[in-house]
């Protein structure tokens, strides 16, 4: 069932925009099918990262590879069809649709033709839709949530409106999925079955992951490969472990929880 | 009555002139957010056209009127290809000039090439006087009536059922989200000008018909944004109700007072609903956190 | 002197040589001894251009042929074109920038009214003769001004004329008048205008609507002139209204003569009608507009394709301006071998019955300074696509008071 994963490697990224530099000279890889997590605290440069790594901004200086294709000046819509997925921080779905329409426009990439197809009903429309109907509908039944169907996403609940955008992200069987903040906002039962949900989707689709979260509890559980971010550079790369342990790490981010990473830490080696 | 009906009627007429012109300015904002202040403009440049392929190339009228179409709709495209994508992530303030300037650059150009003298369809759409009741209408009237009613339905189709319409909608709301799901943004945004284009220019298609070609046809361009702020500036049937609002209280405003007072009329009239209903008569609200 | 100074001094020598030779050089021709310059005010980028351009093209036309013929006793004649747009601040800098600057022995233009009279004083002060505006305001006439030499019949005469006539043609004893006048200044004063001069006239004024510049539609403007019930009907708008209110009245079946101001005088007026419908709307002009066959106006249309200014010479705005140069021109010559404001000036006065070969009555300025003090009556015919004038200027004259 598993497509193949991408693998992602980040080289000297640089990004500026007037006088600020997001990010500065970043470089990590995340091997294929990894499931990777990007922390780091606010302004640390995950979002603009995560923006670098789909194509909403182009980095001043340095390359994004995808699976071996650079991918540095493409834009969004050619990196969403080498099978980039992503989700936003606050929920970006479209509040037109439906929750199955809005499932459904995942699928998207594959139905669509030239301009003239697309401005009139041609027949192929009508058949490929019932194959991305039928995606869709493995989508509600995997998330949990086939009542709502036909629901207004405007009336969904916060939680549910996440789900429903991770579920969109789903349906076009990513083989790198970018998540940002998907746990934001869930409570503590939301966010145990958004972790099931996530490693359920792993094994049928086989995605590489790249995780933005704060919730080091959610991190720890979910990532085999964590890069972390401060002021814009990398400060530290590699398993749960390794930056746990790691000094500087601890020093800048992991704060009062140090004590208890370091017992770990020395418990693991 | 019969005159407050025969002002209705043709308050309607040249309201569904408007309703297009408006139809098209809230097509392209809605899309790729660029606020057309050059839109009035392209209401006189489809009259020009249509001049064009009427009096220089003596076609029949009804191919005229595909010919102007067609030659609208590669105006916009080309237009965004040349002055909108290049600016794109600029600032508001710089898209809102460059959309000013492009309408000064439009006026004198039409000045440039045609003069400045009023001109005037050679063969025009059917005009004949039509009787129901005591009410007399012109042929032409009907048409454009009609013929606005048939392009919002299309539209309101297009949007609905078609993948292009979808495509806009989706970019219209998360341009971003839009793109991740493989739509062509850029693609979008050319069709939302060209169609754009295509309403204002058969907006002045109609409007030359019912008067003269001249360069004031810009002027007359100019109350399609009354009729977007009225209809919801969002709101694709609310431009051309807002049309229709600001075209019928135009003619009742000028049978009832004076010529004089219609202008003051239409505009409290905007002023009221926007004091009332900020987001115009269909808009959606919008809530900013300070 | 140390030889690096030497060679400094002698850079420095050429160079300011070389300066005052560009300078001297720049300084000269355009107004040497050998020109006369002559200025224009009017709209050439505003919304008054589709009237202004012509009537400053029909300016140049006649400079461009004297000069070409050898200019006015031997001197070119050089035309200062300002733009106002159509504001009349800008008028008014242009106006003096003329007259100071640039020292012109007279001016034209100044057509904008807000313009023309704020411009008076000045004008009396720098005793700068004006010709031919291609409009007259009230101010210009009255008091006396003693250099406007205006051609435009005003509109008092033109209502004089539009009355008069009507009057006879309708042949009742007190016709009802109702007017119809675009919704800007002019139009209120000559609503004011037809109110208050109907009764002298012999007839009787049943009321009047205002028209705005950018409506659509004269429905509403239709059925409230039908409720008056007039006899006929005196005009102001421009040609564009007055094809929406030709329109109106034949959906309403309403058959009531109009006879307009100038304002209206644009073939566009006439468009897409039916020949019996365009026989419903006449307008006075003091000159002939062009597509009257008339010798002047052959000659003018020659002369306007040579300059390449053959679309504006359709315009009878084209015409006003081609009169005011030719009169212009034959001032500056009677004037003499060096003409001055002074003797250009007391030419103008002088000029009696200069004959423009049909394109406008004889035009005397004297001691009225009103060069055409007459209007008649013009029509559309469909078949010849051509304005025709309906009856000679004489015919009209008695009209006129």
């Amino acid at each position: 069932m598993s497509g193949c994963a991408h693998s992602v490697a980040v080289r000297n990224v640089t990004l500026r925009f007037g006088g600020v530099t997001a990010l500065n000279d970043v470089s990590f890889d995340l091997g294929a099918g990894t499931l990777g997590a990007l922390i780091g605290p606010n302004g640390a440069g995950k979002t603009s990262l995560f923006n670098c790594l789909s194509g909403l901004y182009r980095p001043t200086s340095g390359s994004v590879e995808i699976a071996g294709t650079d991918v540095t000046r493409l834009s969004t819509h050619r990196i969403a069809r080498l099978g980039i997925a992503r989700t936003f921080q606050s929920p970006s779905l479209f509040k037109g649709l439906d929750v199955i329409e809005n499932l459904m426009m995942g699928t998207y990439m594959e139905s669509s033709g030239g301009i003239l197809t697309s401005a009139f009903r041609a027949p192929g429309f009508a058949a490929s839709e019932a194959g991305q109907r039928e995606r869709a509908e493995e989508i509600l039944d995997l998330l949990e949530i086939p009542q709502h169907r036909h629901a207004s996403v405007e009336d969904l609940p916060y939680g549910l409106q996440k789900r429903v955008e991770f579920g969109r992200a789903l349906a076009a069987r990513p083989r790198l999925l970018l998540l940002d903040e998907p746990m934001a906002g869930m409570t503590l039962e939301e966010k145990e079955d958004m972790v099931a949900f996530i490693f359920e989707a792993r094994e049928r689709i086989g995605f590489t992951l790249l995780l933005v979260e704060h919730d080091m509890g959610v991190v720890m559980e979910i990532a085999e490969h964590i890069v972390v971010l401060n002021f814009g550079r990398k400060l530290s790369e590699g398993t749960p472990a390794q930056v746990r342990g790691d000094p500087s790490v601890v020093a800048a981010y992991l704060g009062e929880d140090a004590d208890a990473g370091r017992q770990e830490a020395a418990a693991d080696a | 009555m019969i005159f407050f009906l025969q002002l209705l009627v043709s308050g309607l007429a040249v309201g569904s002139v408007y309703g297009l012109v408006a139809l098209g300015f809230v097509l392209i904002f809605k899309a790729t957010d660029v606020f057309n202040f050059a839109q009035g403009d392209l209401l006189a440049v489809g009259a020009y056209l249509m001049f064009v392929a009427l009096a220089v190339f003596n076609l029949p009228v009804a191919l005229a009127i595909i010919a102007t179409v067609v030659a609208a709709g590669i105006l916009g495209a080309m237009l965004q290809r040349v002055v909108f994508k290049p600016l794109q992530g600029q600032p508001l303030l710089t898209v809102v000039m460059a959309t000013i300037a492009l309408s000064l650059i439009i006026q004198g150009a039409l000045v440039i090439i045609f003069g400045s003298q009023d001109l005037s369809f050679p063969r025009t759409l059917p005009s004949s006087i039509v009787a129901i009741g005591a009410l007399r209408l012109s042929m032409l009237d009907l048409i454009i009536m009609g013929c606005s009613v048939v392009c919002v339905s299309a539209f309101a189709l297009f949007f609905r059922y078609t993948s292009l319409g979808l495509q806009m909608r989706a970019t219209a709301e998360h341009p971003e989200a839009a793109a991740l799901s493989g739509i062509n943004s850029d693609r979008v945004f050319t069709v939302a000008f060209s169609i754009g284009t295509v309403t204002a220019a058969l907006g002045g298609i109609f409007l030359g018909s019912l008067q003269v070609v001249s360069p004031t046809l810009s002027q007359i361009g100019l109350l399609a944004f009354p009729a977007v702020v009225v209809g919801g500036l969002t709101s694709i049937p609310g431009s051309v109700i807002g049309g229709l609002l600001i075209g019928v209280l135009q003619q009742l405003s000028a049978g009832y007072f004076d010529g004089a007072v219609a202008s003051v009329v239409v505009y409290s009239g905007l002023l009221l609903v926007l004091l009332l209903r900020p987001q115009g008569l269909l808009g959606r609200p919008s809530v900013q956190r300070h | 002197m140390k030889p690096e100074i030497l060679g400094a001094a002698k850079i420095a020598g050429a160079l300011l040589g070389a300066g005052i030779l560009a300078m001297g050089t720049a300084l000269q021709p355009a107004f040497a001894q050998d020109t006369i310059t002559y200025g224009v005010v009017s709209d050439q980028s505003g919304p008054g251009v589709p009237n202004q351009l012509p009537y400053l093209r029909g300016i140049q036309t006649q400079f461009n042929k004297v000069n070409d013929a050898g200019g006015i006793n031997g001197r070119k004649i050089v035309l200062l074109a300002e733009d106002d747009k159509f504001q009349v601040p800008l008028g008014i800098a242009a106006y003096k920038k003329l007259a100071s600057n640039d020292d012109v022995i007279g001016i034209s233009g100044l057509t904008l009214s807000g313009t023309q009279v704020a411009a008076l004083p000045l004008v009396a002060k720098d005793k700068i003769p004006v010709v031919g505006p291609d409009g007259t305001t009230d101010a210009s006439l009255e008091p006396f001004q003693e250099y406007m030499f205006m051609l435009v019949p005003s509109y008092p005469v033109q209502a004089q004329v539009i009355l008069g006539a009507m009057k006879d043609r309708v042949g009742k004893d007190k016709p009802k008048v109702a007017d119809i006048s675009v919704n800007v200044e002019s139009g209120l004063g000559w609503q004011k205008l037809i109110s208050e001069t109907a009764e002298a006239a012999g007839t009787e004024y049943v009321g009047g609507v205002l028209m705005d510049a950018t409506a659509t539609s004269a429905d509403a403007i239709v059925l409230k002139i039908q409720q008056m019930e007039p006899d006929f009907i005196a005009a102001h708008t421009t040609g564009g209204q007055a094809n929406l209110i030709l329109k109106s009245m034949e959906k309403f079946g309403l058959n009531i003569p109009v006879m307009a101001t100038y304002a209206s005088g644009t073939p566009s007026a006439y468009a897409g009608l039916s020949p019996e419908i365009g026989a419903q709307w006449q307008f006075v002009h003091g000159i002939t507009p062009p597509s009257v066959p008339t010798d002047g106006g052959k000659q003018m249309l020659a002369d306007a394709e040579k300059y390449g200014f053959g679309k504006d010479a359709a315009s009878s705005d084209f015409v006003v301006g081609y009169v005011a140069g030719q009169l212009v021109v034959q001032a500056l010559t009677d004037a003499g071998e060096n003409p001055t404001r002074e003797t250009y000036h007391q030419a103008l006065v002088a000029l009696k019955d200069v004959d423009t070969n049909g394109l406008s009555p004889s035009v005397s300025f004297g001691e009225s300074r009103m060069g055409i003090n007459l209007a008649r009556p013009y029509g559309y015919d469909y078949a010849t696509q051509a304005f025709t004038a309906v009856g000679e200027w004489d015919a009209y004259r008695q009209y006129v008071k």
